[in-house]
């Protein structure tokens, strides 16, 4: 018997399984509950199916019409591209992206805009938004000039080496297209470089 | 934390007549379709297939007067919706089994092998000098190189048993279940790919030390 689970002695109950997918156990659950999906296939089968299909679902429910979020993109591409003053503050609107209502987001998760980075050290990374989804990442200069772009299916990306420069501060997006057509955004984010 | 059921389940577990029942169970397929569809379009399998299996768990949930959708309880520890994805996946497993047998990722037979190669995968991100024999097959030829193996294994079984369980399960999802960084993400609940490169790099650190401090470091014979 697991302590601190419900179910039978074999397995957990199919609620603890799920609360463990949605990161809703306590911490002595939790460890209650990794200790036997380590050696329990048949429930680790489940717990990683299902936690794929939530996390699908939790993002399919944001997607608004594609029209909308088309456009929407649009505007960031082109806040993004109007000459910024070198030293001055982002504005909100560019530091967060559009506040337009229901825009369907990705999720930054680095480079942390509140901790410099070594140059040869930039990385970024985003939350999954669909499994299918298809990401373009653009990093522009503080003045909006194309740095540098990619297409991904991955979260995650190194740029090549001697893409930044020292003391720099750089803005960066990510574009999601879903498999129906429907785009996502960061929003426009920042981060600066350190020294070398 | 979610005090009441989902408002399409108390009117269907509520109902006094058909008509009222039929009419409340059409509301829950209204909102749960398509994630019912998703999960038993997760097994694979054809069309045909998917959708006998769909009528299965629909079957399944209506089964009893809806003894199964009665049993879920609100609480905190889980929402309906995931609570339903993972009874709607084991519905979907006793289909599978019901009409192949019993369905795993690798059969009884190939499991040895599968932990084998699993532990062959650890040891060596593990950086654990191995000498190229260790990897042939077993053979009554090679008496040292079977012991050293087995000792090699032993040492790693001994080492992934002291692990803490989320260390242990890291590693299991990833070396012996074959999940992607971005899977294991999903499964462990990690921000991002980032930090399950950074725990792979950490444990399989913990790995090699343990192996070490249990004069593992170079298993050439």
């Amino acid at each position: 018997m697991i302590p601190h689970l419900k179910g039978d002695d074999m397995h957990p109950d199919t609620v603890d399984i799920a609360a463990y997918v949605e990161g809703r156990l306590s911490g002595t659950e939790q460890v209650s509950l990794e200790a036997h999906l380590t050696h329990c296939v048949e429930c680790r089968d489940q717990a990683t199916g299902a936690a794929t299909l939530l996390r699908g679902d939790a993002r399919r429910r944001r997607w608004v019409a594609g029209g909308v979020a088309v456009a929407a993109a649009a505007v960031i591409v082109l806040f993004v591209s109007l000459p910024v003053e070198q030293d001055g503050p982002v504005p909100d609107v560019m530091r967060d992206g559009p506040s337009v209502e229901g825009l369907a987001s990705v999720e930054a998760v680095q480079p942390d805009p509140d901790q410099p980075v070594h140059p040869d050290s930039v990385a970024f990374a985003w939350r999954t938004v669909a499994s299918d989804a298809l990401y373009q990442l653009s990093v522009t200069d503080g003045a909006g000039g194309a740095v540098w772009e990619t297409t991904t299916a991955e979260t995650a990306v190194h740029p090549p080496a001697d893409t930044f420069e020292s003391d720099q501060r750089y803005l960066w997006y990510v574009d999601a297209l879903l498999p129906d057509g429907n785009v996502a955004s960061t929003g426009v984010k920042e981060f600066r470089t350190g020294t070398r | 934390m979610p005090k009441d059921p989902p408002p399409e389940l108390s009117p269907l577990l509520s109902a006094q007549d058909s008509d009222t029942r039929d009419r409340a169970w059409s509301k829950f397929l209204e909102r749960y379709s398509q994630l019912l569809l998703r999960t038993t379009r997760s097994y694979g399998c054809d069309y045909d297939t998917m959708m006998d299996r769909y009528q299965f768990v629909l079957a399944a949930l209506q089964e009893d007067d809806f003894k199964r959708l009665r049993s879920y309880k609100v609480h905190g520890r889980s929402t309906f919706r995931g609570w339903l994805v993972v009874v709607s996946r084991r519905l979907c497993s006793d289909y599978d089994r019901s009409q192949y047998g019993r369905r795993s990722r690798a059969s009884d037979t190939d499991a040895p092998e599968r932990e084998r190669s699993a532990r062959r995968k650890l040891v060596n991100l593990a950086g654990v000098n191995l000498d190229v024999g260790l990897l042939a097959e077993r053979s009554p030829s090679n008496p040292e190189r079977t012991l050293r193996e087995t000792e090699l294994t032993e040492a790693l079984e001994v080492v992934m048993r002291s692990l803490e369980p989320r260390d242990q399960l890291l590693l299991t999802l990833r070396f012996e279940d074959g999940l992607s960084v971005r899977q294991v993400a999903d499964v462990m609940r990690y921000p991002s790919v980032f930090h399950v490169y950074r725990e792979l790099k950490r444990v399989l650190r913990q790995v090699r030390e343990e192996l070490a401090n249990r004069g593992v470091s170079d298993a050439a014979p």
